[in-house]
């Protein structure tokens, strides 16, 4: 059978893209040849509670039926609807009990992937080799990685003692309580080719994992997600709830969330020369349902821009806020409040600096903002955007890989020594920062 | 008898270190033999060489970690690119909204542009980033790794049927995109 033009052009632009010619890079090789003396492989003891389990959740889900969330439809719905308790309680089949907690080598940040500082002492973050923990700010880091670690494509790291993350086989839920101590696993009904997409979570004990759903995956009506949620700390997991992530004309297929938070978000891309779709979607139980809402627009947020979600949280009055990332002739960091009805914005506080930037909601009222580029500034607010206090950061950021725990207290990571930027991506030499001061000094830990 | 007894413990031991060393020694004989190819098939899934060094790399800590699960070192090329592909997986589906703006900034205006060729591989290159991970990855198996219908269903471990489907429509969409860009106001 003869290529059509669009595949003798796909074959032609793979070859020029990827010549046969090209080799691993040293470093690359370096690193995979190391990987026998560099990476305990310890036994993985999920075999038959992990059958169990899998049988325990079937069972569950067919009993329960219509399950938590409760009317649960393949279309978007104007707004979200509020969570519900998870099903009766599963028999208790807790495994992986083992405490791994060990101090951590030197060099473990080499290959960082994510961090998150949950106070103004703990701190999370996950390599390809484990999940480590610090309770002094930096000072000391424990490898707590549950058995059968493996890098998860999203984690939940909710607080200082609470972390949901994925095993390896990719669809069993391990959460520790009490700082890594101690892992529980659960695993949920679905296809190993499920991808995860991502954990949300109201709290601790409350919140969701969604899949994309393998069989319905990017088709016109958008993708399809199984979301399984849980209200008992990871102990059960309800669902599947067949949710629809709606489609875009210019479609990023993917959900975003940001981390300890209880929202999903999807925006579409944007081609050159169309139009911008000026909305996006949100959810709050794990994509289950989705609320539609206007971008907000304005002389900074130009109707036509793309833009994404850059932060979202429900303010002190159970209103939306969204501090939306801008891709035009402003990049000054406003964030909105929704009004009453779901398509009016208002203007509710503007950042100092007009750089782009990165805002972070640490509470309804508390935000922290970080620009971007030489010199970066660390600006906050504890009272909604009326007062802003603005710090010099001795380091400069290129990218979004710094969460706050608080005003006071950050966390940073980069696959380079000594510059927060993905530019050397790969080679091994990555780092993670911390400060406690704002942002004034940052001490590169590890 | 206890003498020969003491042997045979030790012997185990020294056959246990043995095959220890043994499977490491295998593990990176094969890596070594593979990763040229690896790192290529990651390249072109994802199409940015530090993602696809991460990858590669990922996917390889994984392979050892699951070493023990791999009866035929023959198969060790078609076992080791599930692994990869899934792992070029979870990378496309994690990538962040700053993907979304790559998406308009990379793509090349057309005035003036000699060089027809070299635009239409970037509009291809902007095209598949429109595709969702699924849709790019078995693009990537079909077209650079030209592997048959079957190949690519055996290294994904879905239907033929299901392959077909996926690559109908990511060329529809991927064609789609392209005549967007050709039309006035479009990318080109």
């Amino acid at each position: 059978m003869t290529d059509r033009p669009i595949e003798q052009q796909l074959r032609a632009w793979y070859a020029v893209q990827v010549p046969v010619t090209e080799g691993a890079p040293s470093a690359l090789r370096a690193g995979v040849v190391a990987i026998p003396r560099d990476v305990v492989v310890r036994p993985v003891q999920l075999g038959g509670q992990r059958r169990l389990a899998l049988l325990a959740a079937a069972v569950l889900a067919t009993i329960i039926g219509g399950w938590l969330l409760g009317g649960i439809g393949h279309q978007p719905t104007p707004s979200p609807s509020p969570t519900k308790t998870a099903g009766p309680t599963a028999p208790p089949t807790p495994i992986d009990t083992t405490s791994q907690t060990q101090q951590a080598p030197a060099g473990i940040f080499a290959a960082v992937r994510m961090a998150r500082a949950v106070s103004d002492t703990v701190a999370w973050a996950a390599t390809p080799d484990g999940l480590y923990r610090t309770p002094d700010a930096g000072q000391t880091w424990q490898a707590v990685q549950p058995l059968g670690w493996a890098l998860p494509a999203d984690a939940a790291f909710v607080d200082a003692e609470t972390a949901y993350v994925p095993l390896e086989d990719g669809v069993t839920i391990a959460v520790t309580h009490d700082a890594g101590q101690t892992w529980t696993s659960r695993s949920v009904p679905v296809d190993a080719g499920a991808g995860l997409a991502s954990f949300s979570f109201n709290s601790a004990a409350s919140g969701y994992v969604t899949f994309y759903d393998p069989a319905h995956y990017d088709k016109p009506d958008g993708t399809g997600l199984l979301v399984f949620g849980t209200s008992d700390g990871g102990a059960t997991w309800v669902g599947p709830a067949h949710g629809l992530q709606p489609a875009f004309k210019n479609k990023m297929p993917k959900v975003s969330a940001a981390h300890g938070s209880p929202f999903l978000v999807s925006t579409a891309a944007q081609t050159e020369g169309q139009p911008f779709e000026n909305w996006f979607y949100t959810s709050e139980d794990g994509g289950a349902t989705w609320a539609r809402l206007p971008f907000p627009s304005g002389a900074l947020a130009p109707k036509n821009d793309l833009k994404a979600v850059g932060a979202i949280m429900r303010g002190p009055d159970g209103h939306l806020l969204v501090a939306p990332d801008l891709e035009g002739a402003s990049e000054a960091q406003v964030v909105y409040r929704n009004g009453d009805e779901p398509s009016s914005w208002s203007e509710l506080a503007q950042a100092p600096s007009s750089s782009s930037a990165s805002v972070q909601f640490v509470s309804a009222t508390t935000w922290v903002v970080t620009t971007f580029g030489a010199p970066s500034t660390i600006e906050s607010t504890t009272d909604s955007g009326t007062h802003w206090r603005a710090i010099d950061s001795s380091l400069v950021f290129q990218t979004r890989n710094v969460t706050w725990a608080s005003t006071e207290t950050g966390i940073a990571w980069s696959t380079c020594p000594a510059f927060v930027s993905n530019s050397c991506s790969g080679s091994g030499t990555g780092a993670v920062f911390i400060t406690t001061d704002g942002g004034k000094t940052w001490r590169a830990t590890r | 008898m206890r003498k020969s007894l003491e042997v045979s413990v030790a012997d185990r031991r020294r056959i246990g270190d043995e095959q220890a060393d043994d499977r490491a020694a295998a593990f990176t004989r094969l890596a070594e033999r593979h990763l040229d190819a690896s790192y290529r098939l990651a390249r072109a899934i994802l199409r940015d060489p530090g993602e696809a060094q991460d990858a590669t790399h990922d996917a390889y800590v994984q392979a050892w970690r699951k070493w023990s699960t791999l009866r035929d070192p023959d198969r060790f090329g078609a076992w080791f690119d599930r692994i990869l592909v899934n792992t070029c997986r979870n990378r496309l589906q994690r990538s962040t909204r700053w993907q979304a703006r790559d998406i308009s900034s990379e793509v090349v205006a057309a005035h003036g542009d000699p060089f027809g060729q070299t635009l239409d591989r970037d509009v291809i290159g902007v095209a598949l980033r429109t595709l969702s991970p699924d849709h790019q990855i078995v693009v990537a198996l079909r077209y650079y790794l030209d592997l048959p219908v079957d190949g690519i269903a055996a290294r994904l471990g879905i239907p033929p049927g299901t392959v077909q489907s996926r690559l109908h429509y990511a060329i529809e969409r991927l064609q789609g995109a392209i005549d967007s860009a050709d039309r006035p106001g479009g990318s080109r």
